[in-house]
């Protein structure tokens, strides 16, 4: 009886062993996010805003990039709703800094009142909404994430960073809201995406 | 019982061993594909040489790129220059005086070593006509250089590992312009051994070796195991001459190739949903136009053109042949690019205005012409018929009779360089991100001669040859910014030719490729790339 148990207990590993070693190749292919080099046709018109979302430092890079292309473009990093009067476009250039904030004096709520109310804005008044995230490598915080799925997911278009933290809640942003999206691989290369979106 | 089992137990080690020998048997099989690793990219056109010094030709370029190469190159992915065969470089702070340092240890496919003396020869051979060895047309370096030898004073050994480069005026795109396939080095002694003539015996430096090519069918080059750098991931690549856009589609979703360039902007839904590839989409960084020989009437006349361009619908082009996949173009130099004048409007589609312009230029009844176009898609014009088909639609209605003609692409450039066309649909996809590749290349008088054109309007203004020499001159680049909106001005009241698009080529590859990047300037090399097996 224990002969024939031992048996059917090597058969079976026996089986397992052919089935695991004539498996097919499963190594993971790396996950490809789909992104686009740039838009093919533009969507946004100017006058166009700069604003920041979270009052990091990042919305002066956008600025100057879009002065670079001379895009037509206001630079308010606090612009409120009565701003907006003429205006085409926004760009959110999303990044939260708690020195930012503080050196503004306005608290992390009074910031996501702000975005909200301008991003309910621009969809009353069909303004093009335009996410640029420029977070680096550094683990994104929970503020981080809430002010970048506040303001990507109403996005028309998103720009970020590859090899950033923040690039699968990117592409799961743009993948769920069937939003466009660019990933670039250095600050510089913003450029030419950021001008697609215009021109 | 004991003895029974004994038996059992070394019957199931053997079995074990095996099992396991039969996977790894199956393994080995497999890996005798997998070391054969041949990476196959359906194109659709073949490469019309292979010694890129004699072209301007994208998909000559695309191979040779893997075989010769530069002092210096752009970054993968990215336009930031870096070094190559060059470790080093600095220049005097007039621009006029480069030095090169170059890479030790590394050796030609034949053997021979690289050094400053086989910089100084393949530039020689470049840049002087009466060069022994400058066989060929050398089309780049007279559209960079302007001339022969044009910019460049002087090519000098310093010692066996540095370069000296002089010029005769400061040109501030020098460095990237070493960047381009066009100047890739060539090994001194097949240069000897076949007079000059490297069409068919590219031998370089690089991370792969040529082994054949097959005319309109296929060309195969081999890793090179001794190169300087990390040794390419693949063991072969083939570049397979597949001319039509479905089936090129089709081979990639069986599998007989990797990857498939230049596809049409319809097969994006195919290939986006398709769990076995992965959609590309090169970046806009080309301009599709309709080239009207200016040396030709009556296409002499401003008037005439400026009425074909309101001829011309863009937007049912874009819908209708790109598949909303393109840009209207409003001048020759692509929107993202620096130095685009953003103020310029589109010559508006109006076909009475179009046809008043006619009479006015005395042609109240139009007139009838020849419109060419090449046989297989371009980067710029994925659907080249289709598009030649759409035009003629257009310039019916404003009395303009076309005849569409069709050449094969070697035959075609050659035409067209040599001006022999009326109507052509041509483009140009840039090299580096620098208004000068695109603007010179295409508007200079220097590149309008017979022959050696890439100006294939055949446009010839002093005012913006003017513009276009001391935009190269100088290193302001606010300055420069200036003069490249000026000289879009005066071309879009000139407008010699119709720009037609900016498109985004599509590409697509099997989910197995993994490492590749696809460059705005549709020229890559392929050392980064491997074949991973699929699932």
């Amino acid at each position: 009886m224990k002969r024939n148990v031992f048996r059917i207990v090597l058969i079976i590993i026996f089986a397992l062993l052919l089935v695991l070693v004539n498996m097919p190749y499963t190594k993971k292919v790396e996950k490809m996010v789909f992104t686009l080099p740039g838009l093919p046709r533009p969507i946004a018109e100017v006058p166009v805003v700069i604003t920041s979302a979270g009052q990091s430092t990042d919305t002066y890079i956008i600025n100057d990039i879009s002065n670079q292309l001379m895009i037509r473009s206001f630079f308010m990093p606090q612009a409120e709703v009565e701003h907006m009067e003429d205006m085409k476009s926004i760009v959110f250039a999303v990044g939260y800094s708690s020195l930012g904030l503080k050196l503004q004096g306005i608290s992390y709520e009074d910031e996501k009142t702000r975005i909200e109310k301008l991003i309910n804005m621009a969809k009353d008044n069909k303004l093009t909404i335009i996410t640029v995230v420029l977070g680096g490598e550094q683990p994104i915080d929970e503020r981080n994430e809430e002010i970048i799925r506040l303001v990507g997911a109403q996005s028309d278009y998103i720009i970020g960073l590859r090899g950033s933290s923040n690039e699968e809640l990117l592409a799961d942003l743009a993948e769920n809201g069937n939003i466009p999206l660019t990933l670039v691989r250095k600050v510089k290369d913003i450029s030419v995406p950021f001008a697609s979106a215009f021109r | 019982m004991k003895i029974g089992n004994k038996k059992l137990i070394i019957l199931s080690v053997l079995a074990i061993i095996i099992a396991v020998m039969f996977g790894s048997l199956k393994d080995a099989a497999r890996g005798s594909y997998d070391t054969e690793k041949r990476l196959i990219v359906g194109r659709a056109n073949d490469s019309v040489t292979l010694d890129p010094s004699c072209t301007v030709e994208m998909d000559s370029f695309k191979v040779t790129v893997n075989i010769l190469e530069t002092l210096v190159k752009c970054e993968n992915g990215g336009n930031e220059v870096v070094p190559l065969l060059a470790e080093s470089w600095e220049s005097s702070e007039d621009g006029l005086k480069w030095v090169f340092k170059l890479r030790r240890g590394v050796k030609f496919h034949d053997g021979t070593a690289f050094d400053a003396d086989a910089v100084v020869l393949n530039f020689n051979r470049w840049m002087y006509e009466d060069n022994p060895y400058h066989k060929g047309t050398f089309n780049y370096w007279n559209y960079i250089f302007g001339g022969f030898p044009g910019l460049v004073k002087s090519v000098t050994a310093l010692n066996n590992y540095s370069v000296e480069i002089k010029l005769n005026k400061p040109f501030a795109p020098f460095l990237y312009a070493m960047t381009m396939p066009a100047f890739g080095i060539a090994s001194p002694e097949a240069i000897k051994k076949y007079q000059g003539d490297l069409s068919e015996h590219p031998v370089g430096t690089g991370p792969f070796v040529y082994r054949s090519w097959e005319r309109n069918k296929s060309i195969i080059l081999e890793r090179n195991d001794k190169y300087w750098n990390d040794a390419a991931k693949v063991n072969w690549v083939e570049f397979k001459v597949i001319p039509g856009n479905k089936e090129r589609l089709e081979e990639l979703k069986k599998g007989t190739i990797h990857i498939a360039d230049y596809l049409s902007p319809n097969d994006i839904a195919a290939i986006k949903y398709d769990p076995n590839l992965y959609l590309y989409f090169r970046p806009s960084f080309n301009i599709g136009y309709m080239a009207m020989n200016n040396e030709k009437p009556p296409f002499d006349n401003r008037l005439v053109r400026a009425a074909i361009n309101h001829a011309i619908d863009k937007d049912k082009l874009i819908n209708d042949v790109f598949d909303n996949l393109a840009k209207p173009a409003a001048t020759f130099i692509p929107p993202s690019l620096w130095g685009y004048n953003g103020s310029l409007e589109i010559y508006e589609y109006n076909p009475e205005k179009s046809r008043q312009l006619l009479a006015e230029a005395g042609y109240p009844d139009g007139f009838n012409t020849t419109l060419w176009v090449m046989n297989a898609s371009r980067e710029y014009l994925p659907n080249p018929l289709k598009t030649a088909q759409l035009i003629r639609e257009n310039l019916r209605k404003v009395n303009i009779n076309v005849e569409i003609v069709v050449f094969n692409w070697s035959e075609y450039l050659n035409k067209i360089r040599n001006g022999e066309h009326e109507i052509a649909l041509i483009g140009w996809t840039g090299d580096y991100a620098d208004p000068d590749n695109f603007l010179y290349t295409m508007l200079s008088s220097e590149n309008a001669k017979p022959g050696l054109a890439g100006n294939y309007s055949f446009y010839k203004s002093i005012e913006v040859d003017q513009l276009l020499a001391q935009a190269r001159q100088t290193t302001n680049m606010s300055f420069r910014r200036s003069l490249y909106r000026r000289i879009q001005e005066t071309v879009n009241y000139d407008i010699p030719s119709v720009p037609m698009v900016h498109t985004m080529p599509v590409l697509a590859a099997r989910l197995s490729v993994q490492g590749y990047t696809p460059h705005m300037t549709g020229i890559e090399s392929l050392e980064q790339v491997s074949l991973e097996n699929e699932r």
